[in-house]
Formats: C-alpha cells, structure tokens, sequence
C-alpha cells in the first residue's frame, strides 16, 4: 500500500522551523515523510534568529527576516518546483505521517484544493486571533474552518501560496481566504502545540497584520463593501 | 551584448545604471512584478517585459540567445528560483545578489557564476565603522578572489609598533601591507610608529589575509605581554615594604 501510494504522489516538501528543537527534530521528520511519499525536492527554511547547524544533507533557505513564519513559507513555495507542496512545522511534532501521505493522496486526486492540520495553540495567541478574525472570517463564510493561529501541516498547490499576499505570521489563512468552502480540508489533529515562544508578547502584532491582510481579500472577492472594509481597519488600528 | 535582468523596486536603478556603462551600450529586458521597475525602466530606455518571475523567464524563446543574466531581488528564495531558470534556459553569465550571506551555498549550487553579497558589505562597513583594534574582513568585489583586513587602532597605539616591524613579520606572506593616519594620508615612513587613529589595511586572497592578520596580532600580543611585564615589575619595585 505504502509503495502504491508513493510511486504515485509527488510533491516538493518544505520544513520550516525557528528553533533549537526544530533542527533535532528535522532528520526524522524527513526521513519518514520521504518513507511515505515520493518527494520530488525538499528545503528546510530556517525562519530563526543567528546561525543554523545543518544536520542532514537537505538544502537549507535562511529566510529574512527572522520570525516571520509567512515570508518563510512564501520562500519554501519560491524555491520548489512541484505544483504541490507540503510544508510541515519542523518546531513541533503535532503531526501524524499517515495523515500527511493522505492529505497528500487527496490534494493530487483533486478532491481537495488545500489541507491544513490543526494543533491546540496557546490559548492567549487563540484568543487574541479570534477576537480580531471572527467576524472578517465570518464574511468570507469560512469561520468554522480557520479558526485557529496555527496549523502545523499545510499541503496544497503552490500557486496558491506565491499568488496570496504573506502576513507576519501566516500565508495559509490567507491562502484559504481564496477558496471556496468545500475546496478546504482542515483536521484536528488534537495535539497541544506550545514551540511559538517567539510570538509572546507579540501575539497582537502578528494578529493585527494578519487582520489586515484578510480584509483586502475580503474586499478583493467583494464580500464586504469598501466602507465595511474601511470600519474593519480603524477597528484593528484602535485595537 | 544582450541582458536580461530581474530586478525589485529598490534595486532597478542601481542594477540598470550599472549597465548603462557598458560600451558599447548592450539590449537590456527587465523583468519584474513591480510598477515602479516599469517606470525606471522607460526613463531609462530599456525594454520591460513584466512578470511573473521566474515563469517569465521560461516562457521567452528569445532570452536562449541572451549573454547575460542578473537575478537582482531582494529576496533570496526569489533570486535562487530566477538562477535556476537562468541557468535551465542555458544563459552564459549567471550574476546573483545575496542578501543574506547564510545563503550563498544555494546560490553556488544553483549554478550563480558571481554573487554580490549585500549583506556581508552592508554589516562589514558598519562594524568598520564602530569597532576599533580588531580586523574586520572584507571582500570588496565578487569578480575577484581579493579581500581586504581591515583595523583601527586606538588602544594598540599605546605598544609603538612600527610599521617596518610589521611589514618584516609579514615578508613570507602574499599580501601587502598598508596605513593611513586619521588624516586619510597614506604612512610611507617604516620606522614610523602607529599612533592612534591610524588604519592597517591587509590586501590579498582572503584565505592569505586571515593568516596575515593572525600573524600581526601575535606581534601585538607579544608586545602587550612585554608591556604588561615591565608594568608589573615596576610595581614590584614600587611596592617594596619598607623596612
């Protein structure tokens, strides 16, 4: 089953981590995505601060600047060749292998347009993102689906992510934003994420910037008016 | 001479005045996603061809028959995508810029046959500016393997070395050897002593310059273990109890 579904996926795999942690973590996540899926080409993207002591022999991207977890995915997707990509959170280990090679197995068939796995994040960051997205997401008629800061697998076309403008923190909200509700699969993967240490303290500031990256893909797919869109960014400046 | 060159907002003019000296005047096509390159690009007289990058860059038969590719963004992961299809579409010259130096190993494997390496020139000027009575390397020019060690002295003028010292410690070595006064003027005299202000230059093949500038700095240790030496000695004599 395994050698079936290998033979017939193939993407570019992307690992992006900020931490310590992330480089122990980065051989074994390699090692068993490439188990399960044919990877047509892998860069690690190191989104951290200082100096990054290679491990393995995957090419490695050093993203600027530092801790901006969306210009770091963006790079992955510029540096691959595969229309799919699978970009995976090398700081944390909330991710199970099967459900990548399906995720995988399900972007390829078409079924699905783009697959995002969430883990709990803490509960601050949660809440601050919620109280800044809920309504424009709720506009754009996909609350339900992206309701949480971070999702520790993201698998999808690339196009999508190199066409949608990057926030501090994220592209695949924003990517989402763009997608019909059914062309969006997001799965809980019930695994408690707590390796975004760099973000305390900053929560708002991610947030707010990401907010306002999603309200000019609100107004670009017309589904709030300019005045609308206009309340929505004084509300986020005054925040 | 034909040249295609991808450059960002902030790096269009520098990139097409560059060019703009060659003679005699070379085709020059720019691609980039961004409307300000556009409007650079006509003042100056040069042909736009737009984006997406690098997909433009694929999509043109004609660029096959160009000499001369820059990747000029500045992005890296944007620059390495621009040198591999440069280099797919069989461009002779490859020239990258770099902005940030921990990614120059891609860019070489990518196949980039110079790199300009911003990032590196950027943070090295302004640690020269700052910091005294250390070398600071630089490598000035991509085309050629020369660099440059570069110190200002200002607690080390206290130890009297002369520069004929020096240039003596360093007759094996394949560099030459330089100073300027804080005036800016060039020290000719070898029994000179360096005072402070006074700025050492190593000039040669930046593996030779390292070494060069280790070989200078065990000069100016031992003289400080002297200096400290006789200081504590004089303190022994000056401390003697009485009686």
């Amino acid at each position: 089953m395994a050698f079936a579904l290998k033979s017939r996926s193939r993407v570019s795999l992307i690992i992006y981590l900020a931490t310590e942690r992330g480089v122990r973590n980065v051989k074994r996540i390699y090692e068993s995505i490439e188990d399960s899926i044919s990877v047509v080409d892998a860069y690690i993207v190191y989104y951290g601060l200082g100096g990054f002591k290679q491990l393995m022999d995957i090419p490695t991207f050093h993203s600027e600047p530092p801790y901006c977890r969306g210009r770091a995915i963006l790079s992955g997707a510029n540096l691959v060749a595969s229309p799919v990509i699978a970009v995976v959170n090398g700081d944390t280990s909330c991710f199970s292998i099967d459900s990548v090679s399906s995720a995988v197995t399900k972007v390829l068939s078409g079924e699905t347009l783009l697959y995002l796995s969430k883990p709990q994040t803490n509960a601050d960051f949660t809440n601050v993102y919620r109280s800044f997205l809920q309504d424009i997401l709720g506009e754009l008629g996909i609350v339900q689906n992206i309701l949480y800061p971070s999702y520790s697998i993201i698998i999808g076309l690339r196009k999508f992510f190199t066409a949608t403008p990057y926030s501090m923190w994220s592209v695949e909200q924003l990517a989402a934003m763009n997608l019909r509700e059914e062309a969006l699969v997001v799965e809980n993967n019930s695994c408690m994420d707590s390796t975004i240490d760099y973000v305390k303290g900053f929560e708002k500031a991610f947030v707010k910037d990401l907010a306002k990256k999603a309200v000019e893909i609100a107004l670009q797919r017309n589904a709030i008016s300019r005045n609308k869109a206009e309340e929505y960014l004084r509300r986020i400046e005054a925040a | 001479m034909k040249i295609l060159a991808a450059v960002s907002r902030s790096t269009a003019t520098r990139v097409l005045s560059s060019i703009q000296m060659l003679t005699p005047k070379p085709h020059v096509a720019v691609a980039s996603i961004d409307e300000e390159a556009a409007l650079i690009s006509k003042a100056m007289g040069v042909e736009f061809i737009g984006g997406p990058l690098p997909e433009r860059i694929y999509a043109i038969d004609e660029f096959k028959e160009y000499d001369v590719g820059i990747a000029a963004l500045d992005d890296d992961s944007m620059n390495i995508s621009i040198v591999k299809a440069l280099r797919s579409i069989g461009m002779p010259l490859v020239i990258s810029l770099l902005n940030n130096s921990a990614n120059r190993d891609l860019l070489v494997k990518e196949g980039a046959d110079y790199i300009i390496d911003v990032d590196s020139y950027v943070s090295q000027n302004i640690a020269a500016s700052l910091i005294v009575d250390k070398w600071i390397y630089v490598r000035p020019l991509s085309t050629v393997n020369l660099a440059f060690a570069v110190i200002r002295l200002v607690k080390r003028s206290i130890l009297g070395v002369k520069l004929g010292e020096l240039k003596s410690a360093l007759r094996s070595k394949s560099v030459h050897l330089m100073a300027v006064d804080k005036l800016g003027k060039t020290i000719n005299d070898d029994s000179a002593e360096l005072s402070a202000g006074d700025i050492m230059l190593l000039i040669g093949i930046e593996s030779e310059i390292r070494e060069a500038s280790m070989d200078v700095e065990k000069l100016f240790r031992r003289r400080e273990e002297a200096l400290a030496r006789s200081f504590a000695e004089s303190l022994r004599v000056s401390t003697r109890p009485y009686g």
